[in-house]
């Protein structure tokens, strides 16, 4: 369960992007929709963990997401821009983020083989992320952050700029994602991902009038 | 978390093979200040080791006095300090009375070499210093001869013949000579009518240092008051004297170029290594987006600053130590052993350590920026 709690951020002093936010999401898919700018990333990012909230708390089964403890084990997390680790192979990033989490060597070995087969990467394994097509590294990033079976897992525009056949992989791997119980957050401009049984929250709406004007005119 | 470390390791690999150039000055300016600092403490170690060496052939309890006599002094002063240092000396102590001659003998393989005279009546005394003298008669003192060896010598027209003597374990080191003639005073007729030196060596029966500054100062105050102002006063004490201030100064100054190399090595480290690490603040933040710690990030930096700063000192150690042994006219203990090398990077392994760990200060308030801020 993510509680949000009056949350507020502000990149600058005096321009807040989230003013006093608020909500509960419950294990299943949620959508964040709404204009770009509108604040879904950073909401993203401070239920990661990744931004301090400048007002109010984010809690994570009433733990603060800061705790590396909770990004190892927790928290998957899916960039905007993928942010796969250059130097490695497709099959050491996932390792690098399941050896640091919990898991025991052996759902470690069983989660990466799934991962890979599940998402089509096993042919692809041995390749860094600059020698793949941007559909396969986006589902390389996928799968990293579902390595270890995160209990939430936040996507930022998982699908822009993919052609149908890998959203349509990502949209099953979401389905059975959601399927086990898993908490996923996904922040999205594309209408394909209505295809999910999800929660949608039009995120337009928790936008103060003057940011939503100014968003509009953008 | 190998695997982790193995990314760290290899992203610092990266680093160096991408941005040689300022790897290469971390590396130049480390084993410069390095160098510096090291070159200051082999100085001192050296002139300690001479200073220490002149003292233990000199003996703690020991004092020479010397005078140089010529024209009209010959007549006034000759025998004076003698006479002194009779006066002077305890019932315990005992001493020598030696001339050096200004005029040089011939000796045969060894060329020119210095006269000193002695009594015979001081033979027990002499034999105290010199105990392979039995008799008396001509020696010569060459501690790379074979002793007993007879070699002829010249003296003005006088030839005679000499003994090849060791030097005694004391020896005349004080006198600051080695292979010299030993006469006794009846063969040189004549010969002082030209100057010479008398050398008066005092055996002290104390050993501890306070007794031996008490005579010293006895000694000093006697030699004011008999108006024996231009006389030479060497003694054991002195020179500990003088290695004890070597050795405080010594401590002083190390420390002083420890901390000057030090603080150059922190801000040049930390100014490089901050200016790295803006670039490079991705790969950090995307590390700790996947629960990695700030201190295994900052572990990082200080692993790569150490691996530099060793480099710099042992390159900084071999340099010297070739520059030392090939160019100047200064020991380096050991010279390029792995005991002398190993010594030195013991002693100065805690300056490494702080200053790699100093230098990762500032990276360490990077890494407290928000990750958000840094991937989109």
């Amino acid at each position: 369960m993510i509680l949000c709690q009056q949350l507020g951020y502000a990149y600058r002093r005096g321009q807040p992007v989230l003013t006093d936010f608020s909500a509960n999401f419950a294990p299943g898919l949620s959508l964040l929709v709404g204009y770009s700018g509108c604040g879904k990333s950073t909401l993203l990012k401070l239920i990661a963990g990744f931004l301090k909230p400048t007002g109010g708390e984010v809690l994570i089964d009433g733990c603060d997401p800061r705790d590396s403890q909770l990004r190892r084990n927790v928290i998957g997390f899916v960039f905007q821009q993928l942010n796969l680790l250059p130097l490695l192979s497709i099959r050491q990033n996932l390792l690098m983020a399941a050896s640091l989490s919990s898991l025991s060597r052996a759902d470690m070995v069983q989660s990466m083989a799934t991962l890979l087969d599940e998402l089509g990467l096993e042919p692809l394994a041995a390749r860094r992320p600059i020698e793949l097509s941007g559909g396969q590294q986006q589902r390389a990033a996928i799968a990293r952050a579902l390595v270890k079976r995160p209990a939430v897992l936040l996507l930022d525009e998982p699908t822009s700029g993919l052609d149908d056949l890998n959203t349509h992989i990502i949209i099953r791997q979401l389905e059975r994602y959601a399927a086990t119980g898993g908490t996923c957050l996904i922040a999205t401009h594309d209408h394909r991902l209505d295809r999910l049984q999800h929660e949608r929250i039009d995120f337009n709406r928790f936008l103060p009038v003057e940011r939503h004007l100014e968003t509009v005119a953008d | 978390m190998i695997l982790t470390v193995f990314y760290l390791w290899k992203d610092i690999w990266r680093q160096w093979l991408t941005n040689p150039l300022s790897c290469c000055a971390r590396i130049a300016i480390a084993g410069f200040l390095f160098g510096l600092a090291l070159g200051l403490e082999r100085y001192f170690v050296s002139v300690e080791g001479t200073l220490a060496s002149e003292l233990d052939a000199m003996g703690l309890n020991r004092i020479v006095l010397s005078q140089n006599l010529y024209g009209d002094k010959i007549g006034v002063l000759r025998g004076s300090l003698d006479g002194l240092i009779e006066t002077f000396a305890p019932a315990s102590g005992r001493h020598v009375y030696l001339r050096r001659m200004s005029q040089v003998a011939e000796v045969e393989l060894l060329g020119r070499r210095p006269i000193y005279s002695y009594r015979d009546s001081q033979m027990s005394a002499l034999q105290a210093i010199f105990p392979d003298i039995a008799q008396a008669g001509a020696y010569v003192c060459a501690a790379d001869l074979q002793p007993g060896t007879r070699l002829s010598a010249r003296i003005g027209e006088q030839q005679i013949n000499l003994q090849v003597i060791r030097t005694g374990p004391s020896g005349l080191a004080a006198l600051s000579a080695t292979h010299y003639i030993l006469i006794p005073d009846e063969w040189i007729a004549g010969l002082d009518e030209f100057g010479f030196t008398e050398i008066v060596i005092y055996q002290s029966a104390h050993n501890s240092p306070a007794a031996l500054q008490t005579e010293l100062a006895a000694l000093g105050t006697l030699l004011r008051i008999e108006g024996f102002d231009e006389v030479n006063v060497r003694s054991g004490y002195t020179l500990l004297e003088r290695l004890e201030h070597l050795r405080a100064r010594h401590a002083r100054w190390s420390l002083l170029a420890e901390l000057f190399a030090g603080l150059l090595m922190v801000i040049v480290f930390a100014s490089t290594g901050l200016l790295e690490y803006r670039q490079n603040a991705y790969l950090s933040a995307l590390l700790q987006s996947m629960g990695v710690g700030r201190g295994l990030l900052s572990l990082r930096y200080l692993v790569e600053n150490l691996i530099l700063l060793t480099v710099s000192f042992l390159g900084a150690c071999l340099v010297l130590a070739f520059v030392v042994a090939h160019y100047l006219p200064l020991e380096f203990e050991n010279g390029l052993s792995l005991d002398a090398l190993t010594r030195s990077f013991q002693a100065w392994s805690p300056l490494l350590l702080i200053t790699a760990a100093a230098s990762c200060v500032p990276i360490g308030f990077g890494l407290r920026r928000q990750i958000g801020s840094i991937l989109q």
